[in-house]
């Protein structure tokens, strides 16, 4: 073997061969990471508190039976729409926590907190299948406001996730 | 309910938007598809939806987009074709061992690091439902490919795809998107058939079998397209729609063996035969509308899912700049370590790594598709767009910097400048 052809075959195997080795290292490290729960994706409301029962200040936020909860999730943080409203928030283990406001449009009735803030506290069911997330929704300064439980159940999408 | 006067007044707004921001982009001696990408994010909710919510809703309503991705996939999959197409497999054999080394180097390295970065980032940015080795390859994946049609439109510009530097880069680029795409199609193959019951092994197999019959079957069948050619002196107008609907045919077979219909248009691209000539007409017929219309559509559409304001907090903009920054070290430094060792001076194996680092449209294309199949979530996937918006931004300035004039234009042997002769006409296919 030439003396190029013996640099060619060390340079490659220490520039190439090695590092390829060492990815086989990197990937079953992260067998063992655990990402957050995953909550993405779209929900559907299945029961919330019948619109006479619900506080007078939840009823004008659009959140009833059947209606569609989305988020987009990015490792903890999500954002999420549902009805009238939407926000971000954040999931710590099984446990989602967001602040969502209304729309624009939808001014807080009068004694219904500064802004219509709407907290949301919910846990996730990751192994139920469907998932399903169980919580409640509360206004943000409005002590009066009592919170609505609600619990809703991830959509079998039809593009699955690492579909297309 | 497709609203027409919705879809021609995004058309329109999109054109406009991209071709001023083209012709302000050259003018800072950047790429024109530079300022496109850039065109894209601004009318996305990064700049337009925050400016503007009302404007930009009216504009893009959520029912119109899928038309808009529709339309800006149609010209994805032509311009794969056309990248397909200036990919001369014949240059890679011709440049020996430093290419060999340095193309392969710039693939490992930024794979490598990408996937050290993984451990860091999935943790944080993606959620149990996407696999670590998924996340892992892909990252490798999107960092390791370079832009071939960007860099080749750079290296015309400046008119260095005669010279040393330019014919190494553009090969070494070639061998990466191949590369590139080759374990992408690996990574899609992995994720769909865990959710499809599919023994991987059988799409595999499929996918390998369709290859070998384009390679071996279908590739002798196209000469008579060259041989038409020059017997007409062009090819008449139900040749060139054959071809066309080639292209589409190819796209479904990979689609339906479950990868991607970009890789079957890539793939007809890439078999076709090479003459020079019959190459510079088919990009003639093909890129004009590619180019002026339909990638503009795919630059919004990738825009409208970039959202920039998902990058918030120091936390956040420290990934994007981790991203940043190992993309650059793996790709630009593992290029310029390779050509050291091969023997090229340093300030030119430098430069070399400076066109490597080049990212662009590619990027894009990848960074959709991940998000498409969500392997990548959508703040990682703005951070991702980010990277290959600076990447791509940084190569022209960044190349004067390290590589004086004399340098950028030293001449190839006379055998490899002929060879690359060809390249102009490529260039414009998608670097425009």
């Amino acid at each position: 073997m030439s003396r190029l052809n013996k640099n060619f075959v060390i340079a490659y195997v220490s520039l190439v061969a090695l590092p390829i080795f060492g990815l086989v290292g990197i990937l079953r490290r992260g067998q063992n990471l655990k990402a957050p729960t995953s909550v993405d994706g779209v929900w559907t409301i299945q029961s919330v508190a019948a619109r006479g029962t619900r506080p007078p200040c939840m009823s004008a936020l659009g959140l009833d039976q059947d209606t569609l909860l989305t988020i987009s999730q990015s490792g903890k943080n999500f954002v999420i729409n549902a009805g009238k409203i939407g926000g971000t928030g954040l999931i710590e283990g099984t446990t989602l926590q967001a602040s969502l406001k209304p729309a624009e449009t939808l001014l807080p009735a009068p004694n219904c907190g500064d802004d219509g803030s709407v907290l949301l506290t919910a846990t996730v069911a990751a192994k139920a299948s469907p998932r399903m997330l169980s919580g409640e929704l509360s206004l943000a300064n409005c002590p009066s406001c009592d919170s609505v439980k609600f619990y809703a159940v991830a959509q079998v999408s039809t593009q699955k996730k690492g579909a297309q | 309910m497709l609203n027409l006067f919705t879809l021609v007044l995004q058309i329109a707004v999109v054109m406009v938007v991209c071709r001023v921001a083209g012709t302000l982009f050259q003018k800072i001696h950047q790429p024109r598809v530079v300022g496109e990408m850039f065109a894209g994010i601004m009318l996305g909710p990064s700049l337009l939806g925050w400016v503007a919510p009302h404007f930009s809703a009216y504009l893009f309503p959520a029912f119109s987009l899928g038309f808009l991705n529709a339309l800006s996939q149609v010209g994805v999959i032509i311009f794969m074709f056309l990248v397909g197409l200036g990919i001369n497999p014949r240059e890679l054999k011709s440049q020996g061992h430093a290419a060999v080394l340095t193309s392969h180097a710039s693939i490992t390295a930024p794979f490598v690091l990408a996937s050290c970065l993984a451990l860091y980032l999935y943790p944080r940015l993606s959620d149990d439902s996407v696999a670590f080795t998924s996340f892992a390859l892909f990252m490798g994946a999107a960092m390791s490919i370079t832009a071939f049609p960007v860099l080749a439109r750079i290296l015309s510009e400046r008119n260095m795809l005669g010279s040393r530097l330019g014919t190494v880069a553009i090969a070494c680029a070639a061998v990466d998107d191949v590369t590139g795409w080759c374990i992408l199609a690996y990574i899609i193959v992995l994720i769909r058939s865990s959710h499809a019951g599919t023994p991987i092994w059988v799409t595999l197999g499929g996918v390998v079998g369709f290859a070998l019959l384009m390679i071996y079957g279908v590739q002798r069948a196209l000469n008579r397209f060259v041989i038409s050619f020059e017997k007409r002196g062009g090819l008449s107008e139900n040749m060139v729609a054959f071809v066309l609907v080639l292209v589409l045919v190819s796209a479904l077979c990979t689609e339906a063996l479950g990868i991607h219909l970009l890789f079957g248009s890539f793939l007809m691209g890439a078999i076709m035969p090479k003459e020079q000539k019959f190459v510079r007409y088919l990009l003639d017929r093909f890129e004009t509308v590619t180019v002026t219309l339909l990638l503009p559509l795919f630059f919004a559409f990738t825009g409208l899912r970039t959202n920039i304001t998902l990058v918030k907090g120091f936390e956040m903009w420290l990934y994007c700049a981790l991203i940043v920054l190992v993309a650059t070290a793996g790709k630009l430094g593992g290029s310029m370590l390779a050509s050291s060792l091969a023997g090229m001076p340093a300030r030119e194996a430098a430069g070399l790594g400076t066109l490597m680092n080049t990212r662009g449209l590619m990027e894009l294309v990848i960074l959709n598709i991940g998000l498409d199949i969500k392997v990548i979530s959508p703040a990682l996937f703005s951070m991702m767009v980010t990277m290959a918006l600076i990447t791509t931004f940084m190569t022209s300035p960044v190349l004067e910097l390290l590589c004086p004039e004399e340098m950028r234009r030293a001449v190839a042997p006379p055998e490899r400048s002929r060879e690359v002769a060809l390249k102009p006409a490529t260039a414009n296919a998608a670097g425009n």
